[in-house]
């Protein structure tokens, strides 16, 4: 069996390098048969890819634990669930996963471009094949997930418990369509420069791809959030963990792009620019793996050292040194058709828009890399950490909050001051309102109060955008209210998909900022002990002592009461998994809109428990956030009816 | 046309130098050292008076942990020498006899080490 999986991810290496190759001559000398081939290889490469990752799931579901991988993360006694997602639980099976991924959505590619950009699908296709190749050959050559042992363990060591939670089944593979999915704009990216067609049809393809990974890449981050807050017992959800800044940095890059190509569409502006976005939120996702892989800087998540960061970076210089060759090259005819009209317009608050977000990314690989560039130049080994990633983004992302709020007002191409001042004033005044009584309640902390005022000037810009536009369709067309609002939307799906992807962006700045109000208390109670913290009453009730299959529980029973009325009984666990020799601990959440109690069992002994209690205000509409984020996103990426809608807009304007 | 060019030079380099000066305030306020455990024995006591960071090993018998007052104690060491550390609070659950960690955290002179983070490096098994 195993042979089936090494032999696939063999085939699928000469393949991709076969497909790669021929795709790039036949274009170069016009040959349609040759790049024919080369899509039938790529389709290939996923035909055996799949078998491949099949055979993968077949050992883990049928506990094979000859194979060395198999027997590393699963056991007799691991779930099913878990036993199948233990197939990106380690490194091998991630590059499994990722190379899958990738031949996936090559040939998705190859078959939407099957009637169009003819001219620029093979030098796409030479692209992601040749990152096919990459991954292929580190399972051929360097970590083959197929190893097998020459005898058969009786049992596996099991999967890690902190990754015994729903949040593995979901949070990986999001985050690994989103990072494989921005390889292919870079492929498009590439294609364009190499053809010289660097017009209008490789920007509309990138950026529909661009948006489908930036969902995932915002989907993955939020669940790994999530599940850092249920799972890690800590408290909090970010860390600035190196792990997490290489998933952080491609996301924020990816940001950028999908705000400056509308530049580009709109005035024909900023074409090296996006170039340059859409190579490096690529070359990010090998830096990320790189950085996580080589041992470089140390992260909480200490992963597996070896050889294999270094191949990464091998691979990221020549990716690197590759597209700025290409893009140097092309630098004559990537001159932009306009200049900046004005700087109050639309296109200047884009272009601060960016140079926000690069600066966040910049700051976050600066901080990132700190530890090496002081050890570097001083000798002395120096590290940064959520204070410095704090006090350097808070006064950035609340500069990208007061433009979401300011972009809506401002036309493209020059607003007049006055147009702009009329509109400005009911939110502005609202803010610093808002603001007001804030400081009035108590709230005296500088950047929290900024932060509340400029969420209060973006929501009403928000609902204003919303509001005339309807009222206009209403009175236009004579649609009803709700028809108005609905077709406002799905006929401006970007303009107001964004829109709703800002409104959770809100969301989880209100959230983000009521983090300075978290509060935390450690208490002994003992059985019966009544315990306040703020309005919360939490009585310990019993603890329990109990064995099951795979593992010993410890768990203290609480009975939560809110001025006085019992809201919630919480569980807090401690777990000792019979394959690990480390405790596990199971906190348990209380979660109202207003705030979460979060409980740790910290100790216990025979009459007594331990607990570490905290009052994390309004984290639920982090979440909430991030759906919304979602459910924008979605609208934005909801397929055109284009024939339709376009008809029916010439009709309106001959009307 | 050139004015216009100037003013987006201007505000370019406006926008650059809050970016440079908040990083470098940022490492300035916020940078921790990282130490050996005999690096940390071998400074001036007055130079401490800062947060630092300290990488070593958990020495296997050295620990003494109060679960009720959430006190921790141990010797932390490295090949040459050994700190005596003190913390209180959760201990995270891959804390070890035996496992590498960094404590953050002051050091009170006479081999006092007070920890106010423990990070192990834990051998997460995922990779």
């Amino acid at each position: 069996m195993t042979e089936i999986g090494y032999y696939s991810v063999l085939t699928a290496f000469f393949l991709s390098g076969y497909s790669a190759l021929i795709a790039f001559f036949g274009i170069r000398g016009r040959k349609g048969n040759l790049v024919a081939s080369a899509e039938n290889a790529a389709y290939a490469v996923f035909g055996f890819l799949t078998i491949a990752s099949f055979v993968l799931i077949y050992a883990l579901v049928t506990r094979d634990f000859q194979i060395e991988y198999v027997a590393r993360y699963t056991s007799n006694g691991l779930p099913m669930t878990y036993t199948i997602a233990a197939f990106y639980a380690g490194q091998k099976g991630s590059l499994l996963l990722w190379g899958w991924l990738l031949s996936i959505f090559a040939a998705i590619v190859t078959f939407q471009n099957r009637k169009k950009n003819r001219e620029l699908l093979p030098y796409v296709l030479t692209v992601l094949m040749t990152v096919t190749m990459f991954f292929t050959f580190l399972m051929v050559f360097v970590t083959n997930p197929f190893e097998t042992f020459n005898y058969r363990p009786p049992d596996g060591q099991g999967l890690n418990p902190l990754l015994q939670n729903p949040g593995m089944l979901f949070h990986p593979p999001t985050l690994f369509i989103g990072y494989v999915g921005l390889t292919v704009p870079f492929g498009f990216a590439i294609a364009a420069l190499i053809t010289g067609r660097l017009d209008a049809v490789w920007i509309k393809t990138t950026r529909k791809w661009t948006i489908v990974a930036w969902f995932f890449l915002t989907a993955g981050n939020m669940l790994g959030m999530e599940w850092a807050y249920v799972e890690l017992g800590w408290g909090g959800y970010w860390a600035w963990d190196p792990v997490e800044n290489a998933s952080f940095m491609p996301w924020i890059i990816a940001t950028a792009y999908l705000h400056s190509v509308m530049i580009q569409e709109k005035r024909g502006m900023l074409k090296v620019w996006n170039i340059v976005l859409i190579i490096f939120s690529f070359l990010m996702t090998l830096f990320g793996t790189f950085i996580t892989r080589s041992g470089l800087i140390a992260s909480v998540h200490s992963f597996g050292e070896s050889s294999l960061g270094w191949i990464f970076l091998i691979f990221l210089i020549a990716s690197l040194l590759i597209s700025l060759t290409l893009l140097i090259r092309r630098l004559p005819q990537l001159k932009s058709k306009n200049q900046l009209d004005s700087f109050l317009s639309k296109e200047s608050s884009f272009l601060y828009n960016n140079l926000l977000l690069v600066g966040i990314a910049f700051t976050v690989l600066w901080g990132t890399l700190f530890p090496i560039i002081s050890e570097a130049i001083r000798g002395v080994k120096i590290t940064v950490g959520p204070p410095f990633f704090n006090a350097v983004i808070t006064p950035i992302g609340l500069g990208l909050l007061f433009l979401m709020g300011i972009c809506p007002l401002i036309a493209w191409r020059r607003s007049s001051v006055s147009n702009f001042l009329k509109k400005f004033f009911i939110p502005s005044t609202a803010a610093v309102a808002g603001a007001f009584v804030l400081f009035i309640v108590g709230i005296r902390l500088f950047y929290t109060l900024i932060s509340y005022a400029l969420c209060i000037f973006v929501l009403i810009t928000l609902f204003f955008e919303f509001f005339y536009g309807t009222r206009t369709r209403h009175s236009v067309f004579k649609e009803g209210y709700h028809k108005a609002l609905w077709n406002l939307v799905v006929r401006n799906k970007r303009r107001y998909g964004g829109y709703v992807v800002h409104f959770g962006v809100v969301l989880v700045f209100i959230s983000l900022s009521a983090n300075t109000f978290n509060l935390e208390k450690q208490i002994t109670l003992k059985k019966g002990e009544l315990f306040s913290f703020k309005e919360y009453k939490i009585r310990y009730d019993s603890l329990v002592n109990y064995p099951t299959a795979i593992k010993h529980v410890v768990a203290a029973t609480l009975s939560i009461f809110n001025n006085e009325h019992k809201v919630a009984v919480l569980v807090p666990e401690k777990t000792l998994f019979k394959s690990q020799e480390q405790p596990t601990t199971e906190v348990a959440i209380h979660t109202t809109l207003k705030e979460d109690l979060y409980v740790i069992l910290a100790g216990y002994g025979e009459d007594w428990i331990t607990l570490k209690v905290l009052i994390n205000p309004l984290v639920v509409w982090l979440w909430i956030g991030g759906v919304v984020m979602g459910l924008g996103t979605l609208i934005v990426m909801l397929p055109d009816r284009r024939g339709q809608s376009e008809s029916k807009r010439k009709s309106v304007v001959r009307f | 046309m050139k004015k216009r060019k100037v003013k987006i030079f201007i505000i370019s380099l406006v926008t650059l130098s809050i970016f440079g000066y908040l990083i470098y305030a940022g490492i300035r306020d916020t940078m921790t050292y990282y130490l050996t455990v005999s690096e940390v024995l071998a400074k001036p006591l007055q130079s401490f008076e800062e947060v630092v960071r300290v990488g070593g090993n958990v020495y296997a018998d050295s620990v003494k942990w109060d679960a009720k007052d959430l006190r921790l104690y141990f010797k932390m060491k490295d090949e040459k020498a050994s700190l005596n550390v003190e913390y209180r609070g959760v201990v995270p659950d891959s804390f070890k006899p035996g496992r590498e960690v960094i404590l953050e955290g002051v050091y009170r002179g006479e081999g006092k080490f007070i920890a106010t983070t423990i990070m192990p490096k834990c051998a997460s098994k995922y990779e």
